[in-house]
């Protein structure tokens, strides 16, 4: 019997425990947020595993709400790694968020296919606890080796992706679409693939501004009256309340 | 010291195709000394026809019309037996090679390694038969009577000075690598074998013959030292195969691709390393070179998967004209990690620092590529963000809210926005020319994104983007 075959007789058996899964049953680091961990079978991102995230639009939270992973990875002197993101990551605003910066490398390949090679890279080596990659253009097949790279170095791998490539074929182990409550203003994220669990929609109450790269606004008033629908060109007009630092 | 003899008699024909004991057709190597073509070696079918070296070419197309000949390639075999010797380096490091066709090794320093000297013995047998190469070995305490015994087909090994001399006094001086002039010499005077040689006086024999043959019946026995020099590998792994039987197609490089690869393997396992880059160039008649770069994840040294993922990509490669020579430079190598893993060690992954990382990033992407972003204690937005490379640990500042993303210069707003929160002025920089006064504010667009923006104080009515709260 060939190797491939007794591999998958072995995991379909319940029963079977062997010493190698021990490292298998990933080990994970907690969201930050209580209502995530819950919905998640491993009560938070897990090592070895692939997480891909959907997002239509910046500016909504969505790379917030990795901040307090990341904060905790790097306090501990893990290194993370942010590969092809969309901006200038903000040393001022990653520090708020309690990241040491020191540990967080910052990797701008110059095209999609270099992003997934850096990706390949960092989870295979096994230094990075986490990996954080935006990738605009990608396949199953090259997902799937993310994948076992994440597998193979043990680290958490989470993958940014257009808002369009939700209903495609993906072999991440999690998979999220994020969409604002524009309401609210609350993150909604849509568990829409899950290993070991089951699909389901989690809101999350995290401002983007207030949570956590606002430490205090300065000459902010105690309670601020939101101005209303106002536009831009209004308020050059509109008197803005001077303030100094 | 233990010297070990690898004498490779069908050398020539055993780097094409022919050699092989499974090739159905009579085929030869000749040479040529003016226009008198001799054979110098015949492959097993044509051996089986009573075709054997020394016959002259005439005689043997009457035997075998359909022999297929090649003239005997001096400098292709000088190559071949310098590829041998890098296999050879996987065994010792002291290994020298003996032209034209005999490679020396020595062996005592390798014993302990690979345990014993029978155990030696037998993977080179299985070794240079993977290979199809006919071996004869011999071993002993000198190199010239190594060589003496791989070439006469002794295979009793001389470990000790006793045995070497019974050995020697045994073989016949025809073997020796003497001159006609001596033979002719030794004939006269009815001397037949080593011992003989041997007893005579080596005043009378130098007298005689002058000094080459005492000198090397005393390097023979051991009483002259003979020292050799190590064959010493080149820095870069760059070897090639002349094919004169044109490869018409890729599936026919594997023969000579499976020699480079040994070469490489010996290379591989005397540095301790793997190969993570490897460029194959097929050459063509007045065509332009085939180039196909292998690249492997991890450096490997494993034979068995170069061999495979090669053969994979060579499958794949579209040929412009026939091969006339293949060459294999390993573009790219790295040490590799054998031995000890932790028993519960799932993951394949090797235990790299974040400074290998880093050079390996670096080299595909860049320098500029990577960084670290730390802040400067400096208000302004644009000098905040700073690239460093691995800075020693940095003060940590409590800044006022600051998006994620910055855009890398501020763009004009085209949507309308909502400011949500109040002016934070930034206004500093007047002594290094950058004079930077703003009203930063906290916006939303209709969409509920919100983004870090300014107005200055000039432009009133402008405002500009410069960062998302991502």
């Amino acid at each position: 019997m060939n190797t491939v075959a007794l591999e998958s007789l072995l995991k379909s058996q319940a029963g079977v425990w062997r010493g190698g899964e021990r490292y298998n049953n990933a080990d994970s680091v907690s969201t930050g947020f209580n209502a995530l961990d819950a919905a998640l079978p491993s009560r938070g991102w897990a090592n070895g595993c692939l997480t891909e995230f959907m997002v239509a639009r910046h500016g909504m939270g969505e790379f917030s709400l990795l901040l307090p992973a990341l904060k905790q990875l790097t306090q501990q002197n893990q290194w993370v790694a942010l590969i092809n993101p969309p901006f200038i990551p903000y040393a001022p605003a990653l520090g708020n968020a309690g990241i040491k910066l020191e540990h967080l490398l910052v990797v701008n390949p110059s095209d999609a296919r270099s992003t997934l090679w850096a990706s390949e890279q960092c989870l295979r080596s096994g230094v990075f606890a986490a990996v954080v990659a935006w990738v605009d253009r990608s396949t199953p097949q090259k997902q799937r080796r993310l994948q076992i790279a994440a597998e193979t170095g043990s680290s958490i791998a989470m993958v940014y992706r257009p808002d369009r490539t939700r209903n495609e074929h993906s072999p991440a182990a999690l998979r999220i679409t994020l969409e604002q409550n524009p309401s609210a203003k609350h993150l909604l994220l849509n568990i829409i693939k899950v290993r070991n669990g089951k699909p389901q929609q989690v809101e999350l109450g995290l401002h983007a501004f207030d949570q956590p790269q606002g430490v205090a606004w300065p000459g902010m008033p105690e309670v601020q009256p939101t101005p209303g629908a106002l536009s831009l060109h209004d308020l050059a007009v509109a008197a803005v309340i001077p303030a100094h630092n | 010291m233990l010297w070990a003899a690898l004498h490779f008699p069908q050398l020539p024909l055993e780097r094409l195709p022919w050699g092989r004991a499974d090739y159905p057709e009579p085929a030869a190597i000749i040479q040529s000394s003016g226009a008198k073509r001799t054979l110098v070696a015949v492959n097993q079918a044509a051996s089986q026809l009573g075709l054997n070296a020394g016959l002259p070419l005439k005689n043997a197309y009457a035997i075998a019309p359909n022999l297929q000949v090649q003239e005997f390639d001096e400098v292709a075999q000088a190559e071949h037996l310098q590829q041998l010797a890098l296999w050879a380096m996987q065994y010792s490091s002291w290994v020298s090679p003996e032209p034209p066709d005999t490679l020396l090794i020595e062996a005592e320093a390798s014993l302990t390694l690979f345990g014993g000297l029978r155990e030696l013995y037998r993977r080179w047998l299985t070794d240079t038969a993977k290979q199809h190469l006919t071996v004869r070995i011999g071993i002993a305490t000198t190199p010239k009577a190594a060589v003496l015994f791989a070439r006469t087909g002794q295979r009793m090994p001389a470990t000790d000075a006793h045995t070497l001399n019974t050995l020697l006094n045994t073989v016949n001086v025809e073997h020796l690598p003497l001159d006609n002039f001596v033979f002719k010499g030794l004939r006269q005077s009815g001397i037949r074998t080593v011992k003989q040689l041997r007893e005579l006086k080596p005043a009378a024999l130098t007298r005689r013959f002058n000094t080459a043959v005492t000198d090397y019946l005393y390097k023979l026995d051991g009483t002259l030292p003979d020292p050799r020099e190590a064959f010493a590998p080149s820095d870069t792994f760059s070897e090639g195969v002349d094919l004169p039987l044109e490869a018409p197609d890729t599936s026919a490089l594997t023969f000579p691709l499976n020699r480079l690869l040994n070469a490489l393997g010996g290379y591989l396992t005397l540095n301790d390393s793997g190969v993570r880059e490897m460029a194959l160039l097929l050459s063509h008649h007045k065509v332009a070179d085939t180039k196909v770069v292998i690249g492997f994840l991890d450096p490997t040294s494993n034979h068995t998967h170069v061999l495979k993922t090669a053969t994979e990509r060579l499958a794949n490669t579209v040929l412009p004209a026939p091969v006339t020579r293949l060459t294999l430079h390993a573009t790219d190598l790295a040490p590799i990690e054998r031995g000890a893993r932790d028993l519960f060690q799932k993951s394949q992954a090797q235990a790299h620092s974040i400074e290998q990382v880093i050079d390996n990033l670096t080299a595909r992407l860049g320098r500029d590529a990577l960084y670290v972003a730390l802040p400067e204690d400096d208000h302004r937005p644009e000098k905040a963000w700073l690239a460093e490379v691995l800075k020693s640990p940095y003060q940590t500042f409590e800044w006022p809210a600051r998006p994620l993303w910055l855009y890398p210069t501020p763009e004009l707003a085209q949507r309308p926005l909502t400011l949500i929160s109040a002016a934070e002025r930034i206004e500093n920089g007047w002594w290094d020319n950058t004079d930077v006064r703003r009203d930063y504010y906290i916006a939303s667009d209709p969409d509920g994104a919100c983004y870090w923006v300014y107005k200055t104080r000039n432009t009133q009515d402008q405002w500009y983007i410069h960062g998302v709260f991502a």
